[in-house]
C-alpha cells in the first residue's frame, strides 16, 4: 500500500518538489477513490488473492465448499427424485398384494366352483403382469429395482415363473464428506427376487500358497503391514515386509535379507503356513519378533519369541478367503478338491446335470454352475468362507443334489442332507408329527412296525430311528432309510422276502415293502416317503431287492412377491387349500417386507429432509463466512469515500492556492 | 587605487551580476524539466594588487557555474530505483499469474475442479445416463483445457520477458553509448577545472542516462577529476572514460533462457537488482522452479490419482482391444525403470475376461513384483503373463506401448483392484493421457465412446461406487497423493502462490515509498525553487544597480577632475 502522503524534506524546498507532492496527492486520492469505488460496485473488499491473502485463501475454501455443499444438495433431490418413484411403485404392489391377499383368502375359505378358480387365476396373472411392470419400473434413465445393473429390465416373465436379471447392489450418492445415501432399493430387498443362498457347510480349508495375497490372509483381515525382526539370540536384523502384496514377497525378502552370524535365515510355505528355519538346514537359535509395536509376525503365524522347538518351525495356518482365483487343489489345507463328477440343480420340473469335472479353480465351479441352465447365481459369499448358490426364479422348487458320487455334500452344497432340521423341510413347515407313532412300515414278509419320530430334530435322527428300531433288527426284513445317492429325498430299501423253511409259519402274507402314516402323523409326507394326496406308498422290485424313493421334502425357493403370488396361483389351480393357505402367508411375509421396505425408505427420505436442511443451514453459515472475508462494508465504504471525496476536494483547492502563491507577484 | 581602476572593478562586478542573473533565468527557465539540477554561480573577490603598503581588491570574479545536488542522495536513489525497477517486473508477472488463475471469479481454477469432482458425483446419481457420463467427460476435458491454457499463458509470460531481454540488452548498450559520449565532451568542456560541473547540461543529461539506466541494472558510478564517470555493474564496468562495453542476450547457462552477457567476455552480466533481474526472475515463472513447475506438479497429482483410480474400474462395457498411453522404454528393466514417469508399487491387479458367447466371466490376478530386486517384474514378463490368459493376447506395440487384445469379438476384459498403479503407469483404461499442465488431455477414445468411461468398481456396467471414488479423491485426503487430496494440493499451490505475490506486493510497496522519500530528499536539494531564484535575481539586479552606480560616481569624479585641467 503506498503512503498516502508524500514525505516533506526538512531544511529546503523546491518548486519540483512541491509539483511532485502535488501530483503525487492527487493520484494517491483519486486511486484511493477508484478503489472505492470498485468496492461499492463490485461488492467485495478486494478482487486480487493477494491483496488479502489470509481471507482469500479461507474465502477459496469457502467457495469451494459451497460448491460441494451445492452439488450434495442436487444429490440429495436427486435421491429423493428416486426415491419418490421407489415408494409410489412400492405402495402400488402393496395395495395390489393386499387386494390378492383378500382374493387369496377367500379361496382358501369357500368351497369354490372350476370357473370361480379360473377367475381368480387370471385375475392372479393380470396382477403379475402389473407387478412385473412395476418390478421393471425406469426412473429418468434407469431401472429401479435392477440394484447396479442399472440399463437392464429387473425381471422378466419365463416359463410361468419370474426370472430375476439385476443384482443387490445399493446405489450410493455423497449427502455429505464421508457420508452416503443410497438412492435406490433393490428388487431383492423390496420384492424379494433371489432365494436365500444354499451355502457351503463344508469348510473348503483353502491353505495359503506363495500366491496368496496378504490381504486374504487371516480370514480376509490381512496382516498388519510393518517390519518383523529375526535374531539368533547374538545378532538381529529386521526385514520390512511393508509393501509385500504376496507371501511370496515375504519370503524374497526374509531370503534376501543380510544373514545373521553368517548364516541366512530361510522362510517357506508348507501346508499353508510359513517355515522359518535356516538356509543351511542345520540347527540353531531362530526369534522372530515384532518391530516396535507392530503385530506382523504375529498376523503372520510367526511370532516366535522363545524358541521352544528345534528348526525348521512351521508357524501358524494363515487362513486364507476364498477368491475366485482359489484354485481347488489349495482346498482341504492343500490337499485339493477332487471335483470328480457332477451335482444336480433341480429347479422348475427341469434337471440339470452339472459336471465339475473340468474345473481348476472357484470361479471354474461357479460359472459351470452359473452357466448349466438353471436360473442361478453361485458365487463365494461376501464372508469368503465357502460357495454360495441362490435361484432367481421366482416360482418355482429349486434343489441342489447329488448326480452320482458325493460331490454336492462334498461342496456343502446339497440342499436335503442329513443335518436339514425337520422343521425346516417343505418350507419350513415342517414333517406334521404326532403324538404316538409316526410312520408304519409294511415289511417284506407283510408284517409291521412303526416308529415313533417324538425328540427327531434332524433327517438323520429320522434315519437312526427307523434304521435302529428295535422291531427293525431282523436282516431278513430289515427295511434301511437312507438319502437318496441321486437327487434328493429318503429312500428305503429291503430285501425280497426268501421264505426260511425251518422257522415258523407266517401269519402275514409276504408283499412289498410299504409306508404310510401312522395315527393322525403326516411325517411320513412331510419327510416326501408318500405323495401328498397318497396314503401309501408302496416300493418297487428292483432284482431281489425293493427300494422306495420319497420325494424331496426341502425344495427351495426364492421368498418373494412373485412367488408368492405364482405359488397362490398355482394352489388355487390346483384347488389345494393347504398350499393356498401357504400361499396367504407368503403374501403376508411380502406384505411385510413390503411395509418394512416402505417404512425403511420413509427413513430415508425423512433423513434427505434432514440432510438437505443441514445443507442448507451449512451453506447460509458459509455464505456468511464469504461475505465477512470477501464483501465489502459498504456502509464503511461509503463513509470512507466520502472522507475520500472530501480529502480529495481539500488537496485540489491547497494546490490551487498554493501554486497562486509567489514572490514574483510582489516584484 | 585610482579611479579608472574603481571603474574596472565595477565592470568585473557587473559582470558577475549578469552572469548571476543568467543563471538565475536559467534555474527559472528550467523549473519544469525533469532532471534538472538547479545551478549556483560560484563568485569570489577578484585577487587584489598591492599598491605601497596596501593591497586593493578588485572586486568581484564569477569562479564557476556548479550544480546543487548531493551525490550520496543520487547514488541510494539509483540504487533504490534498480530494486524497485526490479520489483516492479516481479510485479507485474505476478499480476499475469494472478489474473491468469482467476481466483474468487466464478470461471477460476478451483471452481473447474470442483466442477470435474461434481460432475463424478452426477454419474453416480444416474449412472445409466449417457449423456451425463459426456458430461462429466466433458468436464475433464475443460480442466484439461484450462491447466493446458494456464501452461501456455505461462509460457507466453515468459517469452514476453525474453523479447523484454532482448530488447534491455539494446536499451542498456544506447544507454552506455550516450554515457560514454557524455564523458568525452564533459571532459572537454571542464577539462578538469573550477567547480568539477561547469558542464552542467551535459551533467544533466548524463544524469538522466544513469538513473535511466539504474531502471535496468544495478549501476555505481565513479566520477573522476576529470569528471567523466565509470559505470559498474557487479564488477564489470560498463562505462569507462568515453568507452562503452556493449551487451548481448545469450542463452543461460541452463539453457533455458535469455541473460545478458558482456560482448568481449560472453560472460554473464552479475546483476543484483533492476528491471533484468526481474525479466530474469520472471522468466522463472515457466520453468519448473516457478510458478509453471506448480502447475506442472498439480496436473500431474490430478492425472496419477484420477488415473489410478480410473484403471482400476470398469465401463458400460469391456475392452476388445486396449493400448497403453505411455512409452515402454526398456521391456528387461523393472516396469518401475522402463518408463520416465512409472509409479509403480509392489503389488498386483485383476483382469476378468468375460466371454459373451458362454456367460463367463474369468478373474486372473496379474502380480507385479517391484520388491528393488533382480527378480521384479519386467514390462515382457508382464505381457506374457497377459498373454497367458485364455482369450487375451498381450504384445509390446512396435512404437513400445503395451497393447491387450481380445481373441475374439465375443470376448471383453476389463481391469480391477490395481493395488501397483501398473495400469495407471503404462496408461492403461485411464481418463487422462499426458504427465504435465502443457500435456494433460481426455483419453480420446473415452471422449469418442462415453461407455469406456470406468465408473464402476463391481464389474461392467454395475453401479458407479468408482466415480464416487474419483469424486472423492478431490475431497478427502488420499494415500495416492500422500494422505493429502487434490483441493488441498491446489490449497497449498494456491496460498503459496498468492502469499508469494502479497509479499512481494508488499516490498515493492515499501521501495515506491522509500523512493519517494529519497526523491523528496533529491528534489529538495537539486529542484529550483522559484522564490529563491526571484530573491537572487533581486540581489543581482541591486548588485548591478550599486556597481552602476559606483561606475557613475566615479565618472563623475573622472569628470570633475578632467574639468580642473
Amino acid at each position: 500500500m503506498l503512503n498516502s502522503f508524500y514525505p516533506v524534506v526538512a531544511g529546503r524546498t523546491s518548486d519540483a518538489l512541491s509539483r511532485y507532492r502535488s501530483l503525487y496527492q492527487v493520484q494517491v486520492n483519486r486511486l484511493g477513490i477508484q478503489q472505492l469505488e470498485d468496492q461499492l460496485s463490485s461488492g467485495r473488499r478486494y478482487s486480487l488473492p493477494s491483496q488479502d491473502p489470509a481471507a482469500a485463501i479461507r474465502v477459496i475454501g469457502i467457495q469451494r465448499d459451497l460448491e460441494f455443499r451445492d452439488q450434495t444438495l442436487r444429490n440429495l433431490d436427486s435421491s429423493q427424485g428416486y426415491l419418490n418413484v421407489t415408494e409410489s411403485t412400492l405402495g402400488n404392489v402393496q395395495d395390489q398384494l393386499i387386494e390378492l391377499r383378500g382374493l387369496g383368502v377367500e379361496s382358501a375359505g369357500n368351497v369354490s366352483s372350476e370357473e370361480e378358480r379360473t377367475g381368480w387365476v387370471s385375475q392372479i396373472n393380470a396382477t403379475i403382469e402389473r407387478l412385473t411392470a412395476a418390478a421393471n419400473t425406469r426412473y429418468q434413465d434407469r431401472y429401479l429395482f435392477s440394484g447396479g445393473t442399472v440399463n437392464s429390465a429387473t425381471v422378466k416373465n419365463a416359463d410361468n415363473t419370474i426370472q430375476f436379471s439385476g443384482n443387490d447392489l445399493s446405489l450410493l450418492t455423497i449427502a455429505d464428506n464421508g457420508e452416503y445415501i443410497a438412492h435406490n432399493v433393490t428388487g431383492q430387498k423390496a420384492l424379494g427376487l433371489i432365494s436365500d443362498g444354499v451355502v457351503s457347510r463344508v469348510n473348503l480349508a483353502p491353505a495359503a500358497i506363495g500366491t496368496t495375497r496378504l490381504a486374504d490372509l487371516n480370514g480376509g483381515k490381512g496382516i498388519a503391514p510393518g517390519a518383523i525382526q529375526i535374531s539368533d539370540g547374538l545378532e538381529r536384523i529386521t526385514v520390512d515386509l511393508s509393501g509385500a502384496e504376496t507371501l511370496d514377497n515375504v519370503l524374497e525378502r526374509v531370503n534376501t535379507a543380510p544373514t545373521i552370524s553368517g548364516r541366512q535365515v530361510q522362510f517357506s510355505i508348507n501346508n499353508g503356513a510359513i517355515v522359518a528355519g535356516y538356509a543351511d538346514g542345520s540347527p540353531g537359535q531362530l526369534r522372530i519378533l515384532e518391530s516396535g509395536t507392530g503385530r506382523t509376525a504375529a498376523d503372520l503365524g510367526i511370532y516366535l519369541p522363545n524358541q521352544t522347538t528345534p528348526l525348521p518351525i512351521a508357524g501358524n495356518t494363515l487362513d486364507p478367503v476364498l477368491r475366485p482365483t482359489t484354485l481347488l487343489s489349495q482346498l482341504n489345507g492343500n490337499t485339493g478338491f477332487d471335483a470328480t463328477g457332477a451335482i444336480r440343480i433341480e429347479q422348475n420340473g427341469k434337471s440339470y446335470s452339472i459336471n465339475l469335472g473340468t474345473a481348476v479353480t472357484l470361479q471354474d465351479v461357479t460359472n459351470i454352475i452359473n452357466q448349466s441352465g438353471a436360473s442361478v447365481r453361485a458365487d463365494i459369499t461376501p464372508d469368503g468362507r465357502g460357495l454360495r448358490v441362490r435361484s432367481t426364479q421366482s416360482g418355482a422348487d429349486f434343489s441342489i443334489s447329488e448326480v452320482a458320487g458325493n460331490l454336492a455334500e462334498r461342496l456343502g452344497l446339497r440342499t436335503f442332507h442329513n443335518q436339514v432340521r425337520l422343521d425346516q423341510l417343505n418350507f419350513g413347515q415342517g414333517i406334521y408329527p404326532a403324538d404316538g407313532p409316526d410312520i408304519t412300515f409294511s415289511r417284506n414278509d407283510g408284517s409291521e412296525f412303526s416308529v415313533d419320530l417324538q425328540g427327531t430334530t434332524t433327517v438323520q435322527d429320522v434315519l437312526d430311528r427307523i434304521n435302529n428300531d428295535a422291531n427293525n433288527l431282523n436282516p431278513q426284513s430289515k427295511i434301511t432309510a437312507s438319502l437318496n445317492p441321486i437327487g434328493n429325498g429318503i429312500v428305503l430299501s429291503s430285501a425280497e422276502y426268501v421264505p426260511d423253511p425251518l422257522g415258523p409259519p407266517l401269519t402275514t402274507t409276504p408283499g412289498p415293502v410299504k409306508v404310510r402314516n401312522a395315527g393322525g402323523s403326516q411325517a411320513a409326507t412331510g419327510l416326501g416317503l408318500i405323495p401328498k394326496g397318497s396314503t401309501e406308498a408302496v416300493a418297487s422290485l428292483s432284482g431281489t431287492t425293493y427300494s422306495l424313493t420319497g420325494t424331496d421334502p426341502n425344495p427351495q425357493e426364492v421368498k418373494g412377491v412373485f412367488n408368492s403370488l405364482i405359488r397362490l396361483r398355482d394352489a388355487i389351480q390346483a384347488n389345494d387349500t393347504t398350499a393356498i393357505a401357504r400361499a396367504v402367508g407368503l403374501v403376508d411375509s411380502d406384505l411385510s417386507r413390503l411395509s418394512l421396505s416402505r417404512g425403511e425408505l420413509g427413513v430415508q427420505q425423512q433423513r434427505i429432509d434432514d440432510l438437505k436442511g443441514l445443507q442448507e443451514e451449512n451453506q447460509i453459515q458459509l455464505k456468511s463466512e464469504e461475505s465477512i472475508n470477501l464483501d465489502a462494508d459498504l456502509a464503511k465504504t461509503i463513509s470512507e469515500l466520502t472522507a475520500r471525496q472530501a480529502s480529495y476536494e481539500a488537496s485540489l483547492k491547497l494546490l490551487g492556492n498554493s501554486s497562486q502563491m509567489s514572490l514574483f507577484n510582489y516584484l | 587605487m585610482s579611479l579608472f581602476s574603481a571603474i574596472q572593478g565595477s565592470a568585473n562586478a557587473l559582470r558577475v551580476s549578469q552572469l548571476g542573473l543568467q543563471v538565475v533565468g536559467n534555474n527559472i527557465a528550467n523549473v519544469n524539466t525533469p532532471g534538472y539540477v538547479r545551478q549556483e554561480l560560484i563568485q569570489a573577490p577578484a585577487r587584489g594588487y598591492k599598491a605601497g603598503d596596501l593591497v586593493i581588491g578588485q572586486g568581484v570574479q564569477a569562479v564557476g557555474v556548479q550544480q546543487k545536488l548531493d551525490n550520496f542522495v543520487i547514488e541510494r536513489l539509483r540504487q533504490t530505483q534498480s530494486q524497485l525497477s526490479y520489483q516492479e517486473q516481479l510485479e507485474g508477472t505476478n499480476a499475469q499469474v494472478e489474473s491468469l488463475l482467476n481466483e474468487l471469479s466464478d470461471k477460476d481454477f478451483s471452481s473447474n475442479l470442483s466442477r470435474f469432482a461434481n460432475a463424478f458425483q452426477d454419474v453416480a446419481n444416474q449412472p445409466g445416463s449417457d449423456s451425463i457420463r459426456s458430461l462429466a467427460i466433458s468436464r475433464g476435458q475443460e480442466l484439461a483445457t484450462q491447466l493446458r491454457s494456464l501452461s501456455s499463458s505461462v509460457d507466453d509470460v515468459s517469452k514476453q520477458n525474453q523479447t523484454e531481454i532482448s530488447s534491455a540488452a539494446t536499451d542498456i548498450n544506447r544507454i552506455i553509448d550516450t554515457v560514454a559520449k557524455l564523458n568525452q565532451r564533459i571532459v572537454e568542456v571542464e577539462g578538469g577545472a573550477l567547480s568539477n560541473s561547469d558542464a552542467v547540461g551535459l551533467r544533466d543529461e548524463r544524469l538522466k542516462a544513469l538513473d535511466e539506466l539504474s531502471t535496468f541494472v544495478d549501476v555505481a558510478a565513479r566520477e573522476d577529476a576529470t569528471g567523466s564517470v565509470t559505470v559498474f555493474v557487479g564488477g564489470d564496468y560498463l562505462v569507462s572514460n568515453g568507452i562503452p562495453r556493449h551487451v548481448k542476450a545469450a542463452k543461460n547457462a541452463a539453457g533455458t533462457g535469455l541473460e545478458v552477457h558482456l560482448v568481449d567476455t560472453d560472460a554473464p552480466l552479475k546483476i543484483t537488482g533492476g528491471k533484468l533481474k526481474g525479466l530474469y526472475e520472471s522468466a522463472e515463472t515457466a520453468t519448473s522452479t516457478g510458478f509453471k513447475g506448480k502447475l506442472d506438479s498439480l496436473a500431474s497429482d490430478v492425472i496419477r490419482v484420477v488415473n489410478r483410480l480410473h484403471s482400476q474400474g470398469q465401463g458400460q462395457k469391456g475392452f476388445g482391444i486396449t493400448t497403453g498411453e505411455n512409452v515402454i522404454s526398456n521391456v528387461n528393466a523393472p516396469i518401475e525403470q522402463s518408463g520416465p514417469s512409472f509409479d509403480i508399487d509392489n503389488g498386483s491387479f485383476t483382469i476378468n475376461v468375460q466371454d459373451a458367447k458362454t456367460g463367463k466371466t474369468k478373474t486372473y490376478d496379474i502380480l507385479v513384483k517391484q520388491q528393488g530386486l533382480l527378480s521384479d517384474t519386467t514390462p515382457q514378463q508382464l505381457v506374457t503373463a497377459i498373454d497367458g490368459i485364455d482369450g487375451v493376447t498381450a504384445r509390446i506395440t512396435n512404437d513400445g506401448r503395451l497393447e491387450i487384445k481380445s481373441d475374439s469379438e465375443a470376448i471383453q476384459f476389463s481391469f480391477a483392484n490395481d493395488t501397483s498403479g501398473t495400469l495407471a503407469a503404462l496408461g492403461i483404461n485411464t481418463f487422462f493421457r499426458g504427465n504435465s499442465a502443457s500435456t494433460i488431455e481426455v483419453r480420446p477414445d473415452i471422449i469418442a465412446d462415453p461407455s469406456k468411461l470406468a465408473v464402476s468398481l463391481k464389474g461392467v456396467g454395475n453401479g458407479a461406487d468408482n466415480a464416487i471414488k474419483i469424486a472423492e479423491a478431490f475431497t478427502k485426503p488420499t494415500e495416492l497423493l500422500g494422505g493429502r487430496s487434490v483441493n488441498a494440493l491446489y490449497d497449498q499451490m494456491i496460498a503459496s502462490t498468492t502469499r508469494e505475490i502479497s509479499s512481494q506486493k508488499g516490498v515493492t510497496d515499501g521501495l515506491r515509498n522509500f523512493l519517494q522519500s529519497l526523491e523528496a530528499q533529491n528534489l529538495g536539494i537539486s529542484g529550483v525553487n522559484l522564490d529563491e531564484e526571484a530573491v537572487k535575481m533581486l540581489l543581482y539586479q541591486r548588485a548591478f544597480q550599486a556597481t552602476s552606480k559606483l561606475v557613475s560616481v566615479a565618472s563623475d569624479m573622472l569628470n570633475t577632475l578632467v574639468n580642473l585641467v
